[in-house]
């Protein structure tokens, strides 16, 4: 299971950029590396990230075998109003991840 | 290094030249033209006391009235060694006849031929050779500028900051938490932050056993690190603590007033913060334009010559040296190769084909070395490269008596590097 | 404007921006980006992307990679759709698609990246209106993500491990 962990400021003025970090812990295993026993491990990747505010997506990705283990992803949003983010990872297992966070718009 | 891409990048690369090959000697310089280096660490002394061994007047601009190495300076946050003993005088170059000034140089006028020191002094060159060494983005970590520096030390310049590092550690009570965090790749000393946590541990292992190292890593992987970590297992067993930047390490901002650091994700109250910025070459190169709007300075790799400016050299951290590490044994070996350069081409010879060396030991404690070596050639594409099979680490299976003889190896390195800088 | 058809040639020439050279493409850089960008025409950025990530990596592993529009207003009638990467010499050439919208107020995104070896890495921009632009990034690797060099065996340790991890 993957460890998710988002940094987004709990409160910001109406209209303000704010900057999002995300990281979450996965192996991302690109599928071209064999293991001791030089046998393929199979690919296991996060293939898709969405970020939902209040209900409206305002930020997706697709991601492929070349992003980094243990991916790291800043992005930014504007701070329309006070509510919540909902962050989702998808991964080639059929695993969902998901995380949570309440921002005060003032 | 990071900077824009353009699609000048790209052209330049393409246009990459390729070194021509001529017997390595050093060429003495019939008229003894007048060459002026700007820095007396360990790029600038070095090439200062080769040039005069090849016959050429040399003025040594330095701005302090002695030069204190970071090389070993982690032995003194150790508590292994004083401050002195890391602090080198310029009696030996005035000596062998180089001209020693002390002064600040604060331009370089790459059109009139010289320099102008703080005072208004100017001194003209028929070649400049500049080792001025690093400077901090100040700007990279929210909160961490000088000021902040002075509460929290970098200490990744040899001197105060040395000094201020190591009182904070004396006075921190037992049970406390000494932070180190190290920037982002390039940086002065790659294995440096590592050594550092290696030889604090050290100490608090024997006066503070209670205590830890938190070491917070804007990057996932280290120079030697796999021999770091088996002698920090070892000797200090869970005393410190790595975490990488992929776990959550890279730190964002601090709050100097509370001894704070705020990394992505998390915040650490910490008793001793030692905190690394990122760098670039020092300011001073960008008086004349020799970083080209980069952190760094590019440069002919045979001769060192800026591809900027005619007739000014850079070398050490400051210059872009293909892939030698910014190292104290890189600058010194650089200014060799430098200064033959410098003396060929003031005779009308062409520069010769130069071969690079850097050894970086490193000490995990006092009698517990660990070594990379490396031999670097320029390769097809003109940049210097290691050349494969020559050099290499520390084995990892190596018994006690053998961590022993290369810490013994680092101090004779230490003393053999010094005296040849210095006389 | 794109020169050359289809798989018919190695290279691909993109719109010259009246400030820089053409940008050469190689063929499967080319394909990823009809892919994942359309097939539209491409035009060199200019300073329209801004790219940035170091001129050396030590290792592969993990290389950060900056992709910024910053003039952007990311207004509804003018607003960035879409980021991408791509690499020349990885197994394969897709890195990543970032999908914004004019409530990111920002058009920047800020990553970690694997590149088995020294190589272009490209970067793409889609404009509301359809504009696609190109541009292109010299790094230098010591050691790939992909492979493992007996010349550094610390990074080698730490492809071992990560494929320990993995497995
Ligand atoms: C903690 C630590 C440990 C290290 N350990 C090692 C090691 O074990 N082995 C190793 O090989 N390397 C080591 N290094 C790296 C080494 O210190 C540097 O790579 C080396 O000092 C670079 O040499 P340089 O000539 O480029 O710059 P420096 O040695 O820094 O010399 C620059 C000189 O220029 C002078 N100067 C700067 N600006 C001006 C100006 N405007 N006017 C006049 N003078 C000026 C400075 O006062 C200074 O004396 C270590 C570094 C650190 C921080």
């Amino acid at each position: 299971m993957a460890e998710v962990r988002v940094a987004v400021p709990p409160t910001a003025r109406k209209g303000e950029v704010i900057e999002i970090k995300t990281l979450v812990s996965h192996p991302m295993d690109n599928g071209f590396l064999l293991d001791y026993g030089g046998r393929m491990i199979p690919r296991w990747i996060i293939n898709r990230f969405e970020v939902e505010y209040n209900g409206e997506m305002v930020f997706s990705a697709d991601w492929h075998v070349s992003i980094s283990t243990n991916p790291y992803l800043i992005f930014y949003t504007v701070a329309t109003e006070t509510g919540q983010l909902d962050f989702k990872w998808y991964d080639d297992n059929g695993e969902i991840y998901t995380h949570t966070a309440e921002i005060t718009v003032t | 290094m990071t900077q824009k891409s353009t699609r000048r990048d790209v052209l330049k690369l393409a246009g990459a030249a390729t070194a021509a090959t001529v017997a390595p000697t050093i060429a003495t310089a019939q008229s003894a033209g007048g060459v002026v280096v700007i820095g007396a660490g360990f790029g600038g002394a070095t090439a200062a006391r080769y040039l005069r061994r090849a016959g050429v007047s040399v003025t040594l601009v330095e701005q302090n009235s002695s030069f204190s190495t970071c090389p070993f300076s982690n032995t003194v946050l150790g508590g292994i060694n004083n401050f002195s003993s890391i602090t080198h005088g310029f009696g030996g170059l005035r000596r062998e006849g180089v001209n020693v000034v002390r002064g600040r140089v604060n331009a370089v006028d790459p059109d009139a031929k010289s320099i102008t020191l703080d005072g208004g002094d100017t001194i003209a060159y028929d070649r400049l050779i500049m080792s001025p060494g690093i400077d901090f983005k100040w700007d990279a970590i929210e909160g961490y500028d000088e000021a902040a520096a002075e509460l929290m030390p970098h200490a990744w310049k040899a001197g105060s900051q040395t000094n201020i590092l190591r009182r904070q550690l004396e006075a921190m009570p037992d049970g406390g938490v000494v932070a180190i965090a190290p920037p982002g790749n390039p940086f002065r000393c790659p294995p440096g932050p590592y050594e550092r946590a290696s030889l604090i541990a050290h100490y608090l292992k024997t006066e503070k056993p209670r205590s830890k190292v938190l070491i917070l890593d804007a990057k996932d992987s280290f120079s030697k690190q796999g021999l770091f970590q088996a002698g920090w297992a070892e000797l200090y067993g869970d005393l410190i603590e790595w975490v990488p930047f992929s776990e959550g390490g890279n730190v964002a901002r601090v709050d100097p007033a509370t001894n704070t650091i705020f990394t992505d994700f998390d915040e650490h109250k910490v008793d001793v913060a030692n905190i690394i910025p990122p760098q670039r070459s020092n300011r001073l190169v960008d008086t004349a334009g020799l970083a080209d709007g980069g952190d760094w300075c590019p440069i002919n790799q045979t001769t060192f010559e800026s591809t900027i400016h005619a007739n000014i050299h850079v070398l050490g951290d400051a210059s872009i040296a293909g892939r030698m590490p910014k190292s104290g044994f890189s600058a010194n070996s650089q200014a060799k190769v430098c200064a033959a350069a410098v003396a060929a081409l003031l005779a009308g010879n062409d520069p010769a084909s130069p071969s690079f060396i850097n050894t970086c030991y490193s000490l995990v404690a006092p009698d517990y070395g660990i070594s990379v070596a490396a031999i670097y050639r320029i390769i097809e594409d003109g940049t210097i490269a290691p050349v494969a099979g020559a050099g290499g680490v520390s084995p990892s299976d190596a018994p006690a008596s053998t961590r022993a003889l290369e810490a013994d190896y680092a101090r004779g390195w230490y003393a053999s590097i010094t005296a040849d800088m210095f006389g | 404007m794109l020169a050359g058809g289809a798989g018919s040639l190695a290279l691909y020439t993109v719109t010259a921006h009246p400030a820089h050279a053409e940008l050469l493409i190689p063929d499967v850089v080319f394909k990823a980006m009809v892919d994942r960008m359309g097939d539209r025409t491409f035009s060199e950025s200019g300073d329209n992307i801004a790219f940035t990530l170091p001129t050396h990596a030590e290792t592969g592993l993990s290389v950060p990679a900056t992709v910024s529009v910053p003039n952007s207003p990311m207004t509804q009638a003018d607003h960035i759709t879409s980021l991408h990467m791509f690499t020349e010499l990885n197994p394969q050439p897709y890195v990543a698609d970032y999908y914004l919208t004019p409530r990111c107020g920002k058009a920047e995104i800020t990553t970690r990246i694997r590149l088995a070896r020294s190589q272009f890495v490209y970067a793409g921009a889609i404009r509301s209106d359809g504009t696609a632009w190109i541009t292109a990034f010299y790094i230098t690797v010591n050691l790939g993500a992909c492979a493992a060099d007996i010349f550094l065996p610390d990074a080698a340790e730490a492809v071992r491990r990560r494929q320990l991890e993995g497995g």
